[in-house]
């Protein structure tokens, strides 16, 4: 069967197998590596030198009012429009369905004059509320963590750094809600960004920009407030703490759908991250440097578990394992002599959790980013789910039975394994899950538990093969079951690819969302996780990356797994 | 910005909105996804995809859809539509020329009594990206007119012709005709048993291609009367809100 995109495929590397790698539950134990897309846009950021300056300031003195931002790159003028405002304690929410916000904020083409800002004032505050044009690509807001955000600046308007102890528990000013783009509320799509914005072409680039920049403004409204607090005391916060500052994000049910209903889209992800992987393993040498680095990253990552601050047990208990295994790990590999990355990865496979072999895999990655950088232009593709309508019913059912034994193995029967639905609320569409047996709403359940539609589609295949026999066409069958198009075409095209589905069974009473949370903002760059539920998920974006004022200055790209930094004074 | 009575729409949002709407008529008994791509498509490329599911409601809004098929030849699919809408039906029915088509180089489907027939455009699209050749053919009684989509060449769109011509043909006065082949020159055969040699189109595919352009640049105009009432059958998807369902989103 000839295999689709992403055309980086190269068979003489040794791959994991999709069983491996599309499980569930290791998908939802990721880490970001040096192709997550916020790694990749700063990188970018920093080769290119963008000229980021903030052009128009109109702020009271508390911070509150609105700040333009403009951006120069190589091939255009963009500019970045923040609307800050006082918020309400009592109805700031991190929910989709919140009303309102601490700051709202859209990226646009193009310099923005005062009719358009006019137009603008009138809509981005309003978010969902409201409509932008098609020359706007990104559509955001942002919550303060008012505890942190007066913190820094009681200290910085008294004349003191923050303590770093502080910062290292909510490692962020403020936290962004949403991020919308690809056509939402009038903005320009998907293809058009691509095709026009060659500076934002690569997944998600346009969305993480804006977060790097929500990032900068409460740094800079943190310094600002303070000063006016304090004109005589105040000092601004050190760039080696602003660089610790990250900016926060909470991520909930609304994002998982998107990983089901792109299926080619994340197999690609996972493929270009597998052949970065499996490059690294075949070609990486070990040389004492690399043995010295590979510790140094590993001591670090370790430290950076360690001080991730979160109130969920199971998720302590899981960084906990995985520095505890990293540290045996390290041990064994300082005395093994290894001549190959990969006796350690088996060694890992054998011996420690999943969580360890994934950070392993990380670790591996950072140390040889040369040899896969150039994969960072295959992360993008289109995606087209082609029914391939002459293909035989026999090979279909075929295809099904190889490339969906996972979901035929799913046993329907049991009513755990279907006690969830998708659907959307009346509250903002916000997806949410339903118990099927006991609330209402199932009857528009959404189309994302794949492995039960898989399943219906076998059955009605083997009775329409048992019937007619085995010679009709993959067309005449869906011509004759038409509530089975969808999935068949799905199945036909997702086994071409080298990985596949995502193997969960997204209906089961026992489905663990936040898997599917963290896998998608692990491709994000997006560290620290702090589940709040098994639907949400708290986590930092940026910390430890450069700042707007890095631009111009060599700058290494060595700020994941970010770790408090060290402060003389 | 749009004016009082319409608004911009991108085109992500109109397929969003036609996947709900189609969703929420037929669940999943189809497949909403290829069918608000197909209205997309046609409203993207200037040929009022929108206009078409309007004007196509009371029949899409009535469930229990039959159609019969025979096979005259083993590429060649007879349907009865029995004075349907042809949205629902009309990829599937498609993907049974195509199958002929890459099967044994030609397959063509009649189908007849039906309407909302301009919905066979995407299926042209389709058989582009499959390298295969294709037309769509039928006879508008009400207009007396004959409307012929020609995909001629490698072109990934086809030529819109229109004649005010009798053509009946075998799909009579409410059907079409949808052939297609690995073969450039057996298309053009059957086509020009209708369409005469230096007859302009009425859409050139490089008019179709620069209206897609065009609304991918800017979004599509859709009025707000419209637009409200696809989305009051799109909510008919949605669930109430209660203490319980909140739970069910984390909270």
């Amino acid at each position: 069967m000839v295999m689709l995109a992403p055309h980086i495929a190269d068979d003489a590397l040794d791959y994991r197998p999709a069983s491996v790698v599309m499980d569930i539950n290791r998908l939802g134990t990721l880490y970001p590596y040096p192709l997550s897309f916020m790694r990749s846009l700063v990188r970018r950021i920093l080769r290119e030198k963008w000229d980021i300056q903030r052009t128009h300031l109109s702020l009271c003195d508390e911070g509150y009012g609105e700040v333009i931002y403009s951006v120069k790159t190589p091939n255009g003028i963009f500019s970045y429009v923040i609307f800050s405002k006082y918020l309400d304690p009592n109805i700031r929410s991190d929910r989709v369905i919140a009303e309102d916000w601490d700051m709202t904020v859209t990226l646009c083409e193009g310099e923005v004059d005062s009719g358009r800002l006019d137009v603008l004032r009138a809509n981005v505050p309003l978010q969902e509320k409201g409509r932008v044009d098609s020359s706007c690509f990104v559509l955001s807001r942002a919550n303060k963590s008012a505890r942190n955000f007066n913190y820094v600046v009681d200290s910085l308007s008294s004349g003191q750094q923050p303590d770093l102890d502080v910062m290292a528990k909510v490692g962020y000013l403020y936290r962004t809600t949403a991020v919308y783009g690809s056509g939402k509320f009038g903005m320009a799509v998907w293809d058009k960004v691509k095709s026009k914005y060659p500076d934002f072409a690569s997944p998600f680039a346009a969305e993480m920009f804006s977060c790097f920049l929500i990032r900068d403004f409460s740094l800079f409204q943190a310094d600002y407030v303070a000063k006016k607090r304090a004109p005589d005391t105040a000092v601004e916060m050190a760039p080696p703490i602003k660089r610790y500052v990250g900016i926060g994000n909470a991520t909930g049910l609304g994002m998982a759908p998107y990983l089901i209903n792109h299926p080619l889209l994340i197999n690609n992800w996972i493929e270009v991250r597998e052949t970065a992987l499996a490059r690294v393993k075949r070609s990486g040498p070990i040389s004492d440097d690399k043995r010295g680095d590979f510790l140094c990253l590993a001591e670090k990552a370790m430290q950076h578990l360690d001080e991730i601050s979160t109130d969920n047990a199971d998720q302590n208990a899981l960084n906990l394992k995985a520095k505890t295994d990293m540290a045996a790990l390290v041990k064994w590999f300082q005395g093994a002599q290894v001549s190959a990355w990969s006796e350690l990865t088996e060694h890992a496979e054998l011996h420690f959790s999943v969580e360890a072999q994934e950070l392993l895999n990380v670790l591996l990655l950072e140390l040889y980013p040369d040899l896969f950088t150039d994969l960072e232009e295959s992360l993008s593709l289109e995606e087209v789910y082609s029914l391939e309508a002459s293909m035989s019913v026999r090979d279909l059912k075929r295809l099904v039975e190889t490339h969906y034994d996972w979901a035929l193995g799913i046993d329907y029967t049991d009513p755990k394994t279907q006690g969830i639905f998708w659907y959307r609320s009346e509250e903002k569409m916000e997806p949410r899950l339903g118990q099927r047996f006991e609330e209402p709403g199932a009857a528009n359940e959404m189309l994302l538990g794949i492995g039960w539609y898989v399943c219906e589609s076998y059955r009605d295949l083997c009775e329409y093969i048992e019937k007619q026999g085995d010679e009709l066409t993959t067309a005449r069958f869906v011509f004759e079951n038409p509530q089975h198009r969808y999935i068949v075409r799905r199945m036909q095209t997702m086994a071409k690819t080298r990985y596949g589905e995502i193997r969960i069974n997204a209906i089961d009473l026992d489905v663990l969302p936040i898997h599917l949370l963290r896998c998608k903002l692990s491709f994000f760059g997006v560290g620290k996780f702090d589940p709040r539920s098994r639907m949400w998920v708290r986590n930092t974006m940026f910390q430890g990356a450069p700042l707007i004022s890095d631009i111009g200055q060599t700058v290494e790209d060595t700020w994941c797994f970010p770790i408090r930094p060290e402060v003389n004074g | 910005m749009s004016g009082e009575t319409h608004l911009y729409l991108s085109l992500n949002e109109l397929r969003a909105l036609m996947r709900r709407t189609y969703e929420a008529l037929y669940h999943h008994g189809y497949d909403f996804a290829v069918m608000a791509r197909s209205c997309l498509w046609l409203e993207a490329h200037g040929l009022d995809g929108i206009g078409l599911i309007i004007r196509s409601l009371p029949d899409l809004e009535t469930p229990a859809r039959e159609i019969k098929l025979s096979e005259p030849t083993p590429n060649h699919f007879l349907l009865e539509g029995y004075g349907r809408c042809l949205i629902p039906f009309i990829n599937a029915s498609t993907d049974l020329a195509i199958a002929g088509a890459q099967e044994s180089g030609f397959g063509q489907i009649d189908i007849l009594n039906v309407f909302g027939r301009l919905n066979v455009f995407a299926a042209l699209k389709k058989t582009a990206r499959l390298n295969l050749y294709s037309a769509a053919i039928w006879y508008d009684a009400t207009e007396a007119r004959t409307h012929i989509l020609w995909l001629q060449s490698s072109q990934n769109l086809p030529d819109y012709f229109i004649l005010n011509e009798v053509h009946q043909g075998p799909w009579g006065k409410s059907g079409l005709r949808f052939l297609c082949s690995t073969e450039a020159e057996v298309v053009k055969e059957n086509v020009r048993r209708v369409l005469p040699e230096n007859t302009s189109p009425h859409k050139t595919a490089m008019e179709l291609e620069k209206a897609y352009a065009h609304a991918l640049e800017n979004g599509i105009s859709v009025s707000k009367n419209t637009y409200a009432q696809l989305n009051k059958i799109a909510d008919r998807l949605l669930v109430p809100s209660t203490d319980a369902s909140r739970r069910g989103a984390g909270e």
